[in-house]
């Protein structure tokens, strides 16, 4: 077998963390796969309508047009009128992460408008792409990003760790509350 | 406020708890839900921080500097939110904030809030002041909303509703669902969706707390698993924040370091499912209109805190409950008890500051000072001496127990009755007397009394004829020692001499610690003064100060050195301090004694609270191991439920609490097919014998050590 590349490790850790957290985790390897994978993905769930926040420039089209034609697409544009009411109508949301951590099987989130905020929180399933190279070892390893957002007059960060979850009754941990109760990370491998 | 006396709060205080001990079911669901949560935290602390003292060292260091630097910080924090549009309120107490929530509503004319978990708006009691004033706010946090249908008040930091069942809960979400539900938990969690999702579309303006604020960034960081945050601060056009003023951080790196401390110490989870970092107001859809940010920055007795150096490091907390998972108390009678709204340890001394002294008095002596709390802190802070203070303060206004004025003068009863132990012995077993000490002094009748020895340990260290050995070793030898076990402590002195040391027993007193733990600390603090002085007159030319008793160590180590403002001399004793058994286990090691094989037997080691702290119960085991027999820790993690005297005294807040909390134990020792238990502290031994009715030993006397060269 191959030695392992310390990202690759890296990725590995990020992958078993995150399954650990009830989050599915899909590698990707090229474009035409990524969008396979997210329609198979959308399909599987029964989905007939999601929301797609701003992707990465190199994917987003063509993940929008092979969407679009098995569901229906929203996105920013067609929301403006009735942002809080047409999300809670969606049943999925599609956006980018900016990094994962690996230790903790966290995908980081950064939103510039919160109609993005809306599309990882309100639909039951959320499928959020992100770089292979772009997942970090530790919690401190994202301040770096954090700032670097900040540096924007506005701007909200999240950091994602699987799917809602509540501890409260009992204080039993058990999967799917407000936000989403399937949390995807599709992984795009080459990137 | 003015207090009730002392005698009259303690008798509510027991009436409450008498009615939660006959409720062995609900006490053991409760201890199990607790206990579960420690288990999770070992595991991932393993797992994701194995240098966990490093890191606990860290967040101290954080919380350290946020609480220096507060007034610059908040005035960063300020500036770097309102360049971001967002406003920026200093409360001084907890009606100014809940005006300044009410205000803001109204002038929105808004109609219907929501609000995820915080502990700022519930010290506040914000849901109180806006219902007075026909404004309807709905918790959205799974736990706060079951305490909302409740009409209850948190019963944890973390876990608002932890008390409550699957069943219960069942009952309260059928009510207002309007059909029976049934208490199966994801049934009872998509119900909850639903309904909730209705108001979080609905609701004007959206309340949330702030775990941390960063002031470089102007920053609020909102951590919740089930992301009701999320839903409470993103729909509403008005999002208002309510925060201490202790939770301003100066980077985002503290900030980072602690959303790990946070859930890691509380739940268990390496990182809370959804952690917000919001920087100002985004827009929605392209949209800025009416979308505002206000966040509301609470002192209410804050600052005071800030300014007292018995109470600053309270604000170091940073809300994880763990103090409250670990506490043996608290695992039996729960925050309604253990709490006014800050609950548990640090509830003590919080209360004391931002609800009065009046309301901590209320559950301050549910605290039985086993220290345990201090030891799973993240921020390393000193709970037990603060409610010490707390307790201090108390007794100042309303007096002081009869039988805990009783039991502090142990010392004196033990040091007349060794003049006559026969007399003494012989009246210890009459019932009569017995029941007469319980009427008349609050002591109880059913729990042991240990017998006096014939002559005291100071008295055999007069009659023989020491060895001279190469370095000093000074023995500190405590109550049990001196007065009931004296034998312990001659062998003790002949291991040390076999060792090659000279061994010096100077006057003392024993620790009193009893007085800690009933806030008489201007009487510890005369103990702290001369056993200091005589030890430390011991040590001057150097030696080591050898310590039996685990409460008499943690007194010498951590105890004096506070009550005496970290003197010279007092960190001197502190530093020339060790267990016995630790120093014996070294000198094993050192092949300057060797223990001798013994019977192969089950051993049992329970260690004592005070044990955890010198991190010294490896070496009993260590010893136990050397002499053959098969010791395995057995240990529910927290009290035995002893607690020094606590458990000799008469009545709910004494005999019969104790040995709620140490029923786990007892069961836990008796399945462990164990031939007998060891502790080195005498007073577990007492209610771990009564407990058991297994045999229980200091591992000196199950153990035999000598020099290897007469092998």
């Amino acid at each position: 077998m191959l030695e392992q590349t310390p990202q690759q490790n890296l990725l590995h850790l990020f992958c078993e963390r995150f399954r650990k957290l009830n989050g599915e985790v899909i590698l990707a390897s090229d474009t035409g796969d990524v969008v396979r994978k997210v329609s198979e993905l959308i399909k599987s769930h029964g989905v007939k309508s999601v929301f797609v926040s701003p992707l990465f420039k190199e994917l987003e089209d063509h993940v929008i047009e092979s969407l679009s034609k098995e569901v229906r697409v929203f996105r920013m544009e067609d929301v403006v009128d009735n942002p809080v009411g047409k999300l809670d109508a969606v049943e999925a949301g599609i956006s980018a992460a900016a990094a994962a951590i690996a230790e903790t099987g966290t995908l980081v989130e950064i939103a510039y408008d919160d109609v993005d905020r809306l599309a990882s929180s309100m639909p039951k399933l959320h499928i959020m792409l992100v770089k292979a190279s772009t997942v970090v070892k530790s919690v401190n390893a994202v301040a770096g990003l954090i700032r670097e957002s900040f540096k924007a007059r506005r701007a909200a960060v999240t950091l994602i760790s699987g799917p809602s979850r509540s501890g409260d009754i009992e204080q039993r941990l058990v999967v799917g509350i407000h936000g989403p109760h399937v949390v995807v990370a599709v992984v795009l491998t080459w990137l | 406020m003015a207090l009730e006396s002392m005698q009259k709060i303690h008798q509510m205080l027991s009436d409450k708890t008498a009615e939660l001990l006959k409720r062995k079911d609900w006490r053991n669901y409760l201890r199990d839900a607790l206990t579960r949560t420690l288990k999770a935290r070992k595991e991932t602390i393993n797992v994701l921080i194995p240098e966990f003292e490093q890191f606990r060292a860290s967040v101290r260091s954080i919380r350290e500097r946020a609480v220096e630097n507060l007034e610059q910080l908040y005035e960063r924090f300020r500036q770097n939110c309102e360049s971001r549009g967002a406003k920026v309120y200093l409360a001084k107490d907890a009606q100014e904030a809940c005006k300044l929530v009410y205000d803001i509503a109204v002038q929105r004319k808004a109609k219907l809030l929501t609000k995820s978990k915080s502990m700022t708006t519930e010290e506040i009691e914000l849901n109180a002041f806006l219902e007075e004033r026909r404004l309807k706010i709905v918790e959205t946090d799974l736990g706060e909303f079951i305490i909302q249908l409740a009409h209850e008040k948190p019963f944890h930091l973390v876990y608002p509703a932890v008390h409550k069942t699957s069943h219960e809960v069942a009952e309260l979400f059928s009510n207002i669902a309007g059909k029976r539900l049934t208490n199966d938990i994801g049934e009872l969690m998509n119900f909850v969706r639903g309904y909730l999702r209705r108001i979080f579309l609905t609701a004007d303006v959206g309340v949330t707390g702030a775990n941390i604020a960063i002031a470089e960034t102007g920053t609020v960081v909102v951590e919740t698993n089930e992301g009701n945050d999320r839903l409470t601060s993103v729909p509403p056009k008005v999002h208002i924040v309510v925060m201490g003023i202790e939770k301003i951080v100066e980077t985002v790196d503290d900030a980072l370091k602690l959303i790990i401390a946070h859930p890691v110490s509380s739940t268990g989870q390496p990182l809370t499912t959804y952690v917000s970092f919001i920087s100002g107001r985004n827009p929605m859809a392209g949209s800025d209109a009416e979308r505002e940010l206000h966040i509301i920055v609470v002192d209410n007795g804050r600052k005071a805190m800030r300014q007292d150096p018995w109470f600053r490091e309270a604000l170091y907390c940073i809300r994880c409950g763990a103090c409250m998972n670990i506490c043996p108390t608290y695992g039996a009678v729960g925050g309604h008890v253990f709490g006014y709204i800050y609950t548990g340890a640090i509830g003590i001394p919080w209360t004391a500051f931002v609800h009065g002294i009046d309301k901590a008095a209320m559950f301050s002596e549910l605290c039985i000072s086993c220290g345990l709390c201090k030891e799973i802190c993240p921020a390393k802070i000193d709970m037990p001496m603060m409610i010490a203070e707390v307790k201090h303060r108390i007794i100042k206004q309303a007096g002081q127990l009869r039988v805990n004025r009783v039991l502090e003068n142990y010392e004196s009863f033990y040091g007349f009755a060794s003049h006559a132990p026969w007399l003494f012995n012989w009246l210890l077993q009459r019932g009569t007397i017995r029941l007469l000490m319980e009427k008349l002094l609050g002591v109880e009748r059913k729990r042991r009394i240990p017998p006096v020895a014939g002559k005291p340990l100071s008295k055999l260290m007069k009659q023989r004829t020491p060895r001279i050995g190469v370095d000093k070793a000074v023995l500190f030898a405590d109550f049990n020692a001196e007065y009931v076990r004296p034998d312990i402590g001659m062998k003790l002195v002949n291991l040390l001499e076999e060792a090659g040391y000279t061994v010096v027993y100077p006057k003392q007193r024993t620790s009193g610690y009893p007085y800690i733990a009933y806030g008489d600390l201007d009487k510890a603090r005369k103990v702290a003064q001369y056993n200091v002085r005589t030890l430390s007159e011991s040590i001057k030319d150097g030696g080591v100060i050898v310590s039996l008793e685990p409460t008499a160590t943690y007194s010498l180590l951590y105890v004096y050195p506070k009550l005496l403002d970290y003197s010279m001399d007092s960190q001197r004793v502190a530093a020339s301090t060790i267990s016995a058994t630790e120093f014996l286990a070294r000198l094993v090691r050192e092949n300057k004694l060797i223990v001798e094989k013994a019977e192969a037997k089950r051993v049992a080691i329970h260690i004592p609270c005070h044990e955890r702290a010198l991190d010294s119960s490896e070496s009993v085991r260590m010893l136990l191991a050397s002499a053959g027999y098969d010791a395995f820790f057995v240990e529910t993690g927290t009290c035995c439920g002893m607690a020094g005297s606590f458990g000799m005294k008469h009545g709910t807040m004494g005999y019969e609490l104790s040995n709620a909390v140490g029923e786990p134990l007892f069961e836990l020792m008796k399945k462990s097919s164990c031939d007998m238990i060891v502790t080195t502290s005498s007073v577990c031994r007492i209610h771990l014998e009564e407990g058991t009715r297994l045999p229980v030993y200091h591992p000196l006397e199950v153990i035999t050590i000598s020099r290897p060269s007469r092998r």
